[in-house]
């Protein structure tokens, strides 16, 4: 990769791994820090990265910064296992309805959260978010149905609420 | 085919949703969901449940430009162009400004140059009959001395045809004086082209020195050429 081609990753996809990354970490400065990052390793390993499957090597390095990221901050990180539902619809009824899948997607694990990013806005498919993640199909399916089903409940009890 | 029934209808709605159904499995779960309006709203949530494709520009212009980094006015390519044309530029330049020798070494050469030639030209006044035992010799010093710029060299066909021009002369002569010509002989040069040939210069001179003398023999030997 040459540096015409670096420059051009930064202008395609900055945008787009910035806000990946802002949707899991809530932060601007964090979300910020770790895309600096990411284009730093991407410039140091720029010999070493095909162009062509640039994306989703800055998808990768970005989930993974972010994962460690958090874990050090122990601040957003949620485990899967022990995470619990914290939303109280009436609290959030106020809310625009995409205020509120905001909300909800906030509330996700970051796993089922970069999951759903990855398949809602980058169109990817379940082998490549798999690959992506470092994670098995079936793997990505449970996360995937996990994060749709909770959403869907609660989209559902605002809908009755309302 | 599995049956769509209320244990099982998350599934096929969460499939639904993420379009991984084929067309005759989704018109199953419309019939279904037709049959039992009571899902009607878990499928409309199903479908809801989804985040929107469209990304928000965050990053201001700068801020991109900050994470991009200079192609630089020289690369590589550039600097091994720029080289070659640098040291081609420079044998081309020392080619046409080679140094001289210092003027006073030309000065010197020139002066070398006068002296033989001067001594060339008394040797031949002195003698009385100009002969070819006198003149041969006396040419040969300058055989060393460095030809004039504008002096045209003698090819072997030009001798010859300033030989014939010349005896013609030299007869014509002749018949105005009482003087005769014996005979001019020339002997074209067998030895390689390289060696120095006879300049008009040195001939004008020979022939301007023999003129009005004796006749006079000229034979050319190839060692003056």
């Amino acid at each position: 990769m040459k540096t015409k081609d670096y420059n051009k990753a930064v202008h395609d996809h900055s945008d787009r791994i910035y806000y990946f990354l802002l949707k899991n970490t809530r932060s601007e400065e964090m979300s910020k820090d770790i895309l600096q990052d990411c284009f730093a390793k991407l410039w140091e390993k720029r010999n070493e990265v095909d162009k062509l499957k640039v994306k989703s090597w800055l998808f990768t390095v970005a989930y993974n910064t972010m994962l460690n990221v958090l874990k050090r901050e122990q601040k957003f990180y949620h485990n899967d296992e022990n995470y619990e539902d914290r939303n109280s619809i009436d609290s959030h009824a106020q809310f625009e309805y995409k205020d509120q899948l905001d909300y909800y997607l906030n509330d996700l694990p970051p796993v089922q959260r970069s999951i759903l990013l990855l398949r809602d806005v980058e169109g990817y498919h379940y082998p490549e978010i798999a690959e992506l993640l470092q994670l098995s199909i079936s793997q990505v399916k449970v996360y995937l149905f996990r994060a749709r089903n909770k959403m869907k409940s609660q989209l559902k009890s605002l809908s009755e609420a309302l | 085919m599995i049956d769509i029934n209320s244990s099982n209808i998350d599934k096929w709605l969460f499939d639904y949703a993420e379009n991984e159904l084929s067309a005759i499995e989704k018109l199953n779960v419309d019939a279904f969901i037709e049959r039992n309006p009571e899902f009607k709203a878990d499928f409309d949530a199903w479908n809801d449940a989804h985040i929107s494709p469209k990304v928000p520009v965050l990053l201001s212009p700068a801020y991109k430009k900050s994470l991009t980094k200079s192609q630089g006015f020289l690369n590589r390519f550039t600097v091994i162009s720029g080289v070659i044309f640098v040291a081609v530029c420079g044998l081309i330049g020392y080619q046409m400004f080679e140094p001289k020798q210092p003027a006073f070494v030309e000065a010197q050469q020139k002066h070398q140059e006068k002296r033989v030639v001067t001594q060339a030209l008394l040797t031949t006044k002195l003698g009385e009959p100009v002969k070819q035992e006198v003149i041969a010799p006396s040419l040969k010093p300058m055989r060393n001395v460095e030809l004039e710029t504008d002096c045209e060299t003698l090819t072997h066909e030009i001798l010859e045809l300033e030989a014939t021009r010349k005896v013609a002369e030299m007869k014509e002569y002749q018949m105005l004086s009482s003087m005769k010509v014996a005979s001019v002989k020339i002997r074209t040069p067998r030895t390689s082209h390289k060696k120095r040939k006879l300049t008009f210069r040195e001939r004008r001179i020979y022939w301007k020195e023999t003129r009005g003398k004796d006749p006079v023999i000229v034979q050319m030997d190839s060692d003056l050429f």
